[in-house]
């Protein structure tokens, strides 16, 4: 019974990291590598804010989730909009720019994990099981944020307007949407999602600056495995993903954790590419 | 100024370095030796790294997965098994051919992100198998003991010097040959190749057995050379890291330039230790930029980018 809530408190976290992920690969066909940095970034920010300025925990996180996504538009317009047609060389480039994160945040804050300070203390009982309130909080987020992006994507102009550009960049183009500002609004998003992510993920595992390429390749395994530009189908995967994980440490041992996930990119990649819901790449 | 005074000058530099590199235990600092050698090993490495990604546009972010293969399995077979350095090092070269082998079938399904992603992957399975089995491969400090290559530095040097210039002649030659002009056809446009009637399945897969069974003798020569295996001198993502980096700053798709890459990093690696800990940052945010805006750097992938 543990497993199947803490699994499902952990796979709501992975869920939102993955939407943020898919995101701007499924609008505009770019991987942002320096994602998992942004998570970890998030998180950061929220300790230093707190460490350093003495800021309660709720006004670092609002603060937090609103300078990643600043980040994530400044990394937008400037490193990928020049150069975005050229996917490898994006790939590069925000490689190396996860690189920096993590270089930075190594020697700012030390190689060492940090505990991030949750939003709620305390524990609740249910069914027998002892809850920490910040994991319910987490997952309560992680399912609002989830729910109103899908409220935004499908009942909103702009909302529809992103969808659009994700599917035909040039029949959008022809209906007079502007690829720049949908992407620019991805990116913000992603940004924000990651930060979100962060946060929580730093309360529940601590915080390391080599956290960042692990997150990623979560975020990354969820995605394939549910298929790009399938929002729901990286939902499912990240649960799925979550629980295999879940029960892989409580079973096995928490020295696999991380584990799962790559293997099951590594068997999804190499046999089923295209996930379970995908549609065809760009 | 004439194309024939340019080659005249090109070939008298060539000239001058050769002959720096060849005399330099004379007139180097006993410090920089050790430097020189382990440049020349990176050099390899990214040269390997070269031709599979700067060539064929398969870039790995896993590279390390090749060189972790060649010094464990060439370091292991010379401590238990007390295989001479020549086989163990040989031996090594084949695992890491099979890692190529490994990395490249699958990256015939796989398309240019969702390949890199599997590189990336790689090496840190790799890792967790390092750990899983600590008894067998020391975990996460290694393990010493490793017969060394030679006692004497210089010995060491002109070794790796050698080493370093056998491999750039022969990727050179490949790389101006017609298997080259393939590689970069197929980074350019490989339905276009295949259209051709060429087998892009086995030029790619050729790539990778020349990238991987290089980069594994990288490996093991380190390992002998450092006496030991370290997975954080041969697994670690920052040796993948590295070797990506000096081969952009060098610039990609060039095999030479690498060379020059690698000197770079490891050279001004070691002259910037007061920087300390932002030495890599610096050379992220090098490479980065390099990226954006250096025509050189990046003149092979400007060219894809130029694409209808």
């Amino acid at each position: 019974m543990i497993i199947f809530t803490t699994g499902l408190l952990i796979s709501s976290l992975y869920a939102l990291s993955a939407i943020g992920f898919t995101l701007i690969f499924g609008v505009m066909g770019v991987l942002n590598l320096s994602y998992g940095s942004l998570m970890i970034l998030g998180g950061y920010f929220i300790i230093l804010f707190m460490n350093y300025l003495a800021w309660n925990v709720y006004l670092s996180f609002v603060v937090s989730v609103f300078l990643v996504s600043l980040v994530s538009l400044g990394i937008y317009k400037t490193i990928v909009k020049p150069i975005q047609k050229d996917h490898i060389a994006t790939m590069m480039v925000t490689f190396l720019l996860a690189i920096a994160i993590e270089q930075l945040l190594t020697i700012f804050f030390t190689p060492e994990a940090r505990m991030v300070a949750p939003l709620i203390t305390g524990d609740v009982q249910i069914a027998g099981i002892r809850l920490p309130w910040n994991r319910l909080l987490a997952a309560f987020i992680a399912w609002l944020t989830i729910g109103l992006l899908w409220l935004f994507v499908n009942r909103t102009k702009l909302g529809k307007a992103l969808l659009a550009t994700s599917m035909d960049l040039k029949g959008a183009d022809l209906v007079g949407i502007d690829s720049d500002v949908i992407y620019i609004i991805t990116w913000v998003i992603s940004g924000a999602l990651a930060a979100i992510a962060g946060f929580f993920l730093g309360t529940y595992l601590s915080l390391s600056p080599e956290l960042g390429f692990s997150q990623l390749t979560i975020a990354f395994a969820s995605v394939v495995l549910g298929g790009l530009g399938s929002i729901p189908g990286s939902l499912i995967a990240a649960h799925l993903i979550g629980f295999l994980e879940t029960i892989t440490v409580f079973v096995l041992s928490p020295a696999y954790r991380g584990l799962p996930a790559l293997i099951v990119l590594v068997l999804i990649l190499y046999y089923k590419p295209e996930g379970i819901w995908g549609r065809a790449t760009h | 100024m004439a194309e024939k005074e340019k080659h005249t000058i090109l070939f008298i530099f060539i000239l001058a370095l050769g002959a720096l590199l060849l005399l330099a235990p004379l007139f180097v600092p006993r410090f920089l030796i050790s430097v020189l050698i382990i440049a020349n090993v990176f050099a390899i490495l990214a040269m390997s790294w070269d031709i599979l990604s700067g060539f064929t546009g398969q870039l790995s972010f896993g590279h390390s997965f090749f060189v972790g293969l060649g010094g464990y399995i060439s370091g292991m077979l010379n401590i238990y098994l007390h295989f001479p350095i020549w086989l163990s090092m040989a031996m090594g070269a084949v695992a890491a051919l099979c890692g190529g082998l490994i990395m490249g079938i699958p990256a015939l399904r796989l398309r240019g992100p969702y390949f890199s992603v599997v590189t990336l992957v790689l090496p840190i399975i790799t890792f967790r198998l390092v750990m899983v089995y600590s008894k067998y491969t020391g975990g996460e400090l290694g393990i010493g003991g490793v017969e060394a290559l030679s006692f004497s530095q210089t010995a060491n040097y002109y070794y790796s010097l050698i080493f370093m210039i056998l491999t750039a002649v022969l990727l050179l030659v490949i790389a101006k040959s017609r298997w080259g002009l393939i590689f970069q056809a197929i980074r350019e446009d490989e339905d276009a190749v295949m259209e051709t009637g060429k087998n892009t399945s086995k030029f790619k897969i050729l790539s990778f057995c020349f990238s991987s069974s290089l980069s594994g003798l990288g490996g093991a020569f380190l390992v002998h050379y450092l006496m030991g295996i370290s997975p954080g001198a041969i697994l670690d993502l920052s040796v993948t890291i590295e070797i990506v980096i000096a081969a952009i700053v060098g610039g990609m798709g060039t095999i030479w330039g690498p060379i020059a890459g690698a000197y770079f990093l490891i050279i001004s690696r070691e002259y910037l230790r007061p920087l300390g800990e932002w030495r890599m940052f610096t050379f992220a945010v090098l490479a980065l930029v390099l990226m954006l805006y250096s025509p050189q750097g990046i003149s092979s992938l400007r060219l894809k980018s130029k694409k209808p």
